[in-house]
C-alpha cells in the first residue's frame, strides 16, 4: 500500500429512512493523517454519514473504502475490520461510558477485543499510557466516570479510541457539549495526537470556528447534499454557496449584522 | 448546566448512607427465617409430624407448644421452623426460573426488534393475560399435586411480568450513548448486551424479583391453603393456613394467624430489600 | 437624551441585583453558591451574563424570579422593576412573574407542555391577569404573527410537537411577551438551535424587545454571542462577578485575565488563523473555589497577593474588574 492511497475513501453514499433521505450522494476522501470536516445544521445528514462511517448505520447505497478495502456487512470479520481501522466519539461526555466500570476498565476494553494475544501487564502498561497520552491522571482512571468532568470524559473517550491504533478517528460534534474553556483543551489535545500519530480526523460539527481550527479540508452539507466543499480556509474566506454564506454570516462577532443574515437567507431562498 | 452543585454532590456522597431501619429489620427477618428453615431439625422442639389429640388446639404460650399445637396437635412453632423451607425455597425457584426465561425473553425482544419483538411481545401478552393461579390449577390438575408442576406453572405466568419489563428497560438503556460506543469499537450484540446492558439493569431486576417473590409466596400458599401445593403432612406455612381454617371456626385462630403472619412479613421484608438494593444500586451507577 | 433616557432616569431599573450572596445549608456543611453578585438592567437594554458551568449564571437569573435552589439562603437586594423580590410572599411573586418579568430557557421543548395547544399556552398567562378570553385570544393572534409564525391562526390550534424547535422558540418568546413585561431573563435561549436559527431568533428578540423597550438579561455561555448583541457584558466565575464591561469592549480590551482567556480559548472564524491558549484546569463553582480570587490556580498572572482576598471591583478603562492587576492583561 502506498501513501497516495486515502485511508478513508466514500462514494454516492445515500441512506434512506422510509421515505425521508438523509444521506443523498455523499462522497469524500481522506488521506492518512489528514482532518476533513464536515459542516452542517441538524437535519443535514452530517451525523447520519458519520454514523454510516462507523458502522452504526447500514447505507442504502454507496461504497466506503478503509485503506482501499471495501467494508459491508455486520459479520464479526467486518465488525472487527472496521473498527481496527476507524473509531468513533461521541458528543454526549456523559453517557458514553458503561457507569459501573471504572475508565481504566472502559480503555482497556476494546484492547482486550481486538487485541486478545496482549499479556494482562502489558495492556495494563497500555491502558496506563494511554491515559497519560490524553493527560488523565492514574487517579482519574481508577475512577467511575460520573465522578469526571466533562472535559475528562472526553479525553477519556479518546484515549478508548486510541487503544488499538485506528488510522481514523470519527468525531461527531465531539467538543460541543464542553465549556470553552475544556473545548480549547480537548482542541489542543486533537492537535498533538494528530502530530504525533499521523491519525486522521472526520471532524463533524456545526461550528465553524472549531472546523476552522481542526481541519484541512472541509464539506458543507445541507439537506443530505454536500453544497460546498474545498479547503476549509478557502470556503471560509470565499464561501461559493448561498448556504455557506448565510452560515458564516450567522455567527455571532463583534458588529454582527443581522440584517445581512436576512439576506443571505432571501438569497438562499431564491437560489432553490 | 449551570444549576450543578458538585461540591454538595461529592459531600453527599463521602458521607456513607446510613442504612434505613425497615432495610434492616428486614435484613433480620430473613436471615432468621433462612437460618430457621435450614436448622430446624436442631432447633424446633418438637417433630413437625408428631400429632398428639390429648394437646390439640393448645393456645399460644401453652408449656412445651410455645405457639400452641394445631387441631390435631401438632407444635405450630415446630412445623413454622420447617415450613419456613418449602415456602421460602419455593417461591425464591419461581423467581430464578421466571427471572432467567423473563430476562431472556426481554432482552431478546428488546435487541433483535423487528418481527421477533412483535412475536415475543404478544405471546408475554397472551401469557400474562391467563390468570397465573388458574394456570397452575390446571397444571396441577394434569401433573397431580406436588411443588415441581406449580413452581413451574407459576414461572410460566411470572415471565411476562418480568419479560416486558425488561424489555422496556433494555430498549430505554441500549439507546444510550454507551451501548453505541462499543458496537462502533467492533463488539458485538451478545457481548454488549451481557457484559455492559444486563448489569445496569440490575436494580431493575432486582425490584421486579422481589415482587415476584411476594406473588408467588401468597400464590403458592394459595394453592397449599387450595390443598394443591405440598402434599401433607410435609408442612408449609400455606397448607399450615390452610389445615388451620377449622380451627379458626373453632375459636383457636393462633396455628393459623401465626404462618399468616410469617408469609406477610416475609413478602414485606423481601420488598423492602429489593427496593433499598435497586436504589443503592441505581444511585451508584448514576451519571451526573 | 430620548424619551427612553429620561424615563429611565426617573423609572427604577427593570432589574437590580445587589450583593446577591445565596448558600444552601449552614455550618460545616453549607455550600455557597453567589457571592454578591451585582447586576443591573436598565429599561430597553440588553445585558449579557456569561459564564461556564458553575459560574452561578442561571442561579442569578432565576433569582430575578424569586427561584431559589431549595432549601437556598439569600442575602443582598433583588429587585424587579421597583418591587423587592426577597421581601416579596407568595403572592407577590406570582404576581410579579405574572406581570414583570418573564423567563424564556434553553430548550423550548422542555418549556411548553406538550398536551396542550400553542393557543392555550399563550392565553394562559394573559387569562391569569384577568384579560377576558376573547381578547387574550386575539393578543395571542398578534403575537403570533409578530413573531412571524406562518399561518398564526391554524397555529394557535396546533400542539408543540409541530413546531421545529426554532418556530417554538418563538412561540416561547411570544408568550414570554405577551404580559408585557418589565424584564425578560432569556437563560441561554439559543443554545438548542442551529446556528442559522439562533440568529433568526436573535433579530426577532432584539426587535421584540426594542419596540417595548423590554429589560432584557441574556445569559449565555458563548462570550461571542453576549458581546455581539448586548449593551453591556458581566462575566462570571464561580459565583462571582468578575467583569463588567460594555459589549464591544469585551473584545478589544478585556479586563480580566479570565476574560482574555476565554477570548483566546476560542478559535476564531474571521481573520487570521490564530492558535488557541487552552486554560488550564476547569471551572469551578463557588464552592470549589480556592480561597482569593476564585480563578487564581488557573491565572497565567496569579501571584501571591491574589490569595490574600477577594479583589474587589474595580474600574479599569471603560470596565470594571474584580481583579488585583488588571493593567497586566492587556499585554
Amino acid at each position: 500500500m502506498t501513501s497516495e492511497t486515502p485511508v478513508l475513501s466514500v462514494s454516492s453514499l445515500v441512506k434512506r429512512f422510509g421515505d425521508v433521505t438523509a444521506v443523498d450522494g455523499v462522497g469524500f476522501e481522506l488521506m492518512p493523517g489528514a482532518s476533513l470536516g464536515i459542516v452542517g445544521e441538524s437535519g443535514s445528514g452530517k451525523t447520519t454519514t458519520a454514523r454510516i462511517l462507523a458502522g452504526l448505520d447500514e447505507p442504502t447505497s454507496g461504497t466506503v473504502l478503509l485503506a482501499g478495502e471495501p467494508v459491508t456487512g455486520r459479520s464479526r470479520r467486518a465488525r472487527l475490520h472496521r473498527a481496527r481501522l476507524l473509531q468513533m466519539i461521541f458528543q454526549d461526555p456523559y453517557g458514553s461510558f458503561d457507569p459501573r466500570q471504572t475508565i481504566a476498565e472502559s480503555v482497556a476494553e476494546p484492547i482486550r477485543l481486538h487485541l486478545p494475544d496482549l499479556s494482562g501487564a502489558d495492556r495494563r502498561a497500555r491502558v496506563a499510557e494511554l491515559l497519560d497520552q490524553v493527560g488523565l491522571s492514574e487517579r482519574a482512571g481508577g475512577s467511575p466516570p460520573r465522578e469526571l468532568s466533562g472535559g475528562q470524559r472526553q479525553r477519556a473517550a479518546i484515549a478508548r479510541a486510541l487503544g488499538i491504533r485506528p488510522r481514523v478517528l470519527v468525531l461527531d460534534e465531539a467538543v460541543a457539549a464542553l465549556d470553552v474553556s475544556i473545548q480549547a483543551q480537548i482542541l489542543t489535545l486533537l492537535d498533538s495526537l494528530r502530530r504525533d500519530t499521523g491519525i486522521a480526523y472526520v471532524f463533524v460539527s456545526h461550528d465553524l470556528a472549531v472546523v476552522r481550527h481542526i481541519t484541512d479540508t472541509a464539506v458543507v452539507m445541507r439537506h443530505g447534499r454536500i453544497v460546498e466543499r474545498g479547503d476549509t480556509e478557502t470556503i471560509l474566506r470565499d464561501p461559493q454557496h448561498p448556504y455557506t454564506r448565510l452560515l458564516l454570516d450567522s455567527i455571532p462577532v463583534p458588529g454582527w449584522d443581522l440584517d445581512r443574515v436576512a439576506r443571505d437567507r432571501r438569497a438562499l431562498d431564491a437560489s432553490r | 448546566m449551570t444549576l450543578t452543585i458538585p461540591a454538595l454532590r461529592a459531600r453527599g456522597a463521602k458521607r456513607r448512607r446510613r442504612r434505613p431501619l425497615a432495610v434492616t429489620l428486614a435484613i433480620a427477618f430473613l436471615l432468621a427465617a433462612a437460618a430457621t428453615g435450614a436448622l430446624a431439625p436442631l432447633l424446633a422442639p418438637h417433630s413437625p409430624d408428631a400429632t398428639s389429640l390429648l394437646d390439640s388446639l393448645a393456645p399460644p404460650g401453652t408449656a412445651g407448644h410455645l405457639l400452641g399445637t394445631d387441631s390435631t396437635g401438632r407444635d405450630v412453632l415446630s412445623r413454622l421452623m420447617y415450613g419456613a423451607r418449602l415456602s421460602l425455597l419455593a417461591p425464591l425457584g419461581v423467581v430464578l426460573l421466571s427471572g432467567v426465561l423473563g430476562t431472556a425473553l426481554g432482552l431478546l425482544a428488546a435487541r433483535a426488534g423487528g418481527w421477533v419483538d412483535a412475536v415475543l411481545s404478544r405471546l408475554m401478552d397472551i401469557v400474562f393475560a391467563f390468570p397465573s393461579l388458574l394456570l397452575a390449577m390446571l397444571v396441577v390438575a394434569v401433573f397431580g399435586p406436588g411443588l415441581t408442576a406449580p413452581i413451574c406453572a407459576l414461572a410460566v405466568s411470572y415471565t411476562p411480568f418480568l419479560g416486558r419489563v425488561v424489555r422496556s428497560v433494555a430498549i430505554q438503556e441500549g439507546a444510550r450513548p454507551y451501548m453505541e460506543s462499543y458496537r462502533a469499537m467492533g463488539f458485538g450484540e451478545l457481548r454488549t448486551t451481557v457484559r455492559h446492558l444486563l448489569p445496569n439493569m440490575t436494580p431493575v431486576l432486582l425490584a421486579q424479583s422481589a415482587l415476584s417473590f411476594g406473588y408467588a409466596m401468597v400464590d403458592l400458599a394459595s394453592l397449599s391453603y387450595l390443598g394443591l401445593g405440598v402434599r401433607p403432612p410435609a408442612a408449609d406455612w400455606g397448607s399450615m393456613i390452610s389445615q388451620a381454617q377449622s380451627a379458626i371456626l373453632q375459636g383457636a385462630p393462633g396455628s393459623g394467624l401465626i404462618p399468616g403472619v410469617a408469609v406477610l412479613l416475609t413478602v414485606v421484608s423481601v420488598n423492602v430489600l429489593g427496593e433499598h438494593i435497586g436504589g443503592s444500586i441505581a444511585r451508584r451507577g448514576e451519571g451526573t | 437624551m430620548t424619551v427612553l433616557e429620561k424615563e429611565s432616569a426617573i423609572r427604577p431599573d427593570a432589574l437590580g441585583i445587589d450583593g446577591l450572596t445565596l448558600g444552601i445549608g449552614s455550618g460545616a456543611s453549607a455550600v455557597p453558591l453567589l457571592d454578591g453578585v451585582t447586576v443591573r438592567v436598565g429599561r430597553g437594554e440588553t445585558v449579557g451574563l456569561v459564564g461556564e458551568s458553575g459560574s452561578g449564571k442561571s442561579l442569578t437569573a432565576r433569582a430575578a424570579l424569586g427561584m431559589f435552589p431549595r432549601g437556598a439562603r439569600a442575602t443582598g437586594a433583588v429587585t424587579v422593576a421597583g418591587v423587592d423580590v426577597l421581601a416579596a410572599g407568595r403572592a407577590a411573586l406570582r404576581d410579579l412573574r405574572r406581570t414583570r418579568a418573564s423567563m424564556i430557557f434553553q430548550d423550548p421543548r422542555a418549556a411548553i407542555n406538550p398536551v396542550r395547544r400553542v393557543g392555550d399556552y399563550l392565553t394562559e398567562g394573559l387569562r391569569a391577569r384577568g384579560v377576558p378570553s376573547r381578547e387574550a385570544a386575539a393578543t395571542a393572534l398578534e403575537l403570533l404573527e409578530q413573531v412571524g409564525i406562518r399561518d398564526p391562526r391554524g397555529a394557535l390550534r396546533r400542539h408543540p410537537h409541530e413546531f421545529s424547535g426554532g418556530m417554538l422558540q418563538r412561540v416561547v418568546i411570544a408568550g414570554a411577551l405577551s404580559t408585557e413585561p418589565d424584564v425578560l431573563l432569556a437563560d441561554e435561549p439559543t443554545t438548542a438551535l442551529d446556528v442559522t436559527t439562533q440568529a433568526e431568533v436573535i433579530a426577532l428578540l432584539k426587535e421584540m424587545q426594542r419596540t417595548r423597550g423590554t429589560g432584557m438579561l441574556f445569559v449565555t455561555h458563548d462570550l461571542d454571542l453576549a458581546a455581539a448583541i448586548c449593551d453591556r457584558v458581566y462575566v462570571m466565575y464561580a459565583g462571582r462577578i468578575v467583569e463588567e464591561a460594555a459589549g464591544t469592549a469585551l473584545f478589544s480590551a478585556p479586563a480580566h485575565p479570565y476574560t482574555k482567556a476565554l477570548l483566546e480559548a476560542s478559535p476564531p472564524v474571521h481573520g487570521d488563523r490564530t492558535e488557541i491558549k487552552a486554560i488550564k484546569g476547569r471551572p469551578r463553582s463557588l464552592a470549589e473555589a480556592p480561597s482569593g480570587c476564585a480563578f487564581r490556580d488557573r491565572c497565567p498572572l496569579a501571584g501571591d497577593d491574589c490569595a490574600a482576598s477577594v479583589p474587589a471591583t474595580r474600574a479599569h478603562g471603560t470596565s470594571a474588574v474584580a481583579c488585583v492587576r488588571p493593567e497586566e492583561v492587556a499585554r
